[in-house]
């Protein structure tokens, strides 16, 4: 059994990041508090996480004013959606070989006369 | 990882009044040939307007903005309509400026509007599922 080489990247691999990552893969632009309640994490944690992923070039941050306050408005960049795509492709061809280990793992002995 | 998506599918659910509005923007885009040319551009500025509001409304109430030619799953559902609405604009505007029926597009426009209404809910069900919700 041959394990294909895998894109991993550490800076998306956190939980936290990869639910970040995986709601604005899906939308156009994110609100703070709405990752923040759909990433289920505190106001700090996703702040760090949203900094890391910018310095990484993968999350593109503004500021915008909205029944003034300024808000924090995430988008995904393209370098973003492809380390995404490389790391959830990653992610699921390795749950396909801890799959295929299992099955053969649990195939009955041959029995020998 | 999915447990996200669903949370996000539940932000994004739309209330009946935001597939009236994108109904009736369609509905009237396609309408507005009935008018006179002049009177037509000016309908056809206050419905980009109304495009721009739609937005703002969708950014003030969810948190976000999910393009409706996004790929996945629900980018056939909107190929379809757009189709749809550029066969119901180009018939509106020949049957208003060549033929001179200038009534035409009134039931076009109604015609655009219904299947703007279920266009949108269609989307809307298919972006669920493909968000691991139940339609």
């Amino acid at each position: 059994m041959s394990v294909p080489s895998l894109a991993f990247d550490p800076v998306i691999h956190p939980p936290a990041r990869l639910q970040i990552m995986a709601v604005l893969a899906t939308v156009q632009d994110a609100e703070f508090a709405m990752l923040r309640k759909t990433a289920d994490i505190s106001d700090s944690v996703l702040s760090k996480h949203l900094s890391a992923l910018s310095e990484a070039g993968y999350v593109r941050l503004r500021k915008a004013a909205q029944d003034g306050r300024q808000r924090t408005w995430a988008s995904i960049t393209r370098a973003g959606r492809a380390a995404f795509r490389g790391h959830v492709a990653a992610l699921q061809a390795l749950a396909g070989v801890v799959e295929v280990a299992t099955d053969e793992v649990s195939e009955p002995l041959p029995v020998r006369a | 990882m999915h447990a996200s998506q669903a949370r996000l599918a539940a932000a994004a659910n739309c209330p009946p009044e935001r597939h009236l509005a994108f109904a009736g923007l369609l509905g009237g885009l396609v309408a507005t040939p009935a008018l006179p040319v002049t009177w037509s551009l000016v309908a056809e500025g206050v419905i980009l307007l109304g495009i721009v509001l739609v937005v703002r409304w969708d950014r003030r109430r969810t948190g976000m903005f999910i393009n409706g030619y996004r790929s996945g799953r629900t980018r056939p559902v909107s190929f379809g309509m757009l189709a749809v609405f550029l066969v119901l604009y180009s018939a509106s505007i020949w049957l208003a400026r060549e033929r001179g029926i200038h009534w035409a597009p009134l039931p076009l426009g109604v015609i655009a509007a219904g299947a703007g209404y279920y266009a949108s809910i269609l989307w809307q069900r298919v972006f669920r599922r493909e968000m691991g919700v139940g339609a």
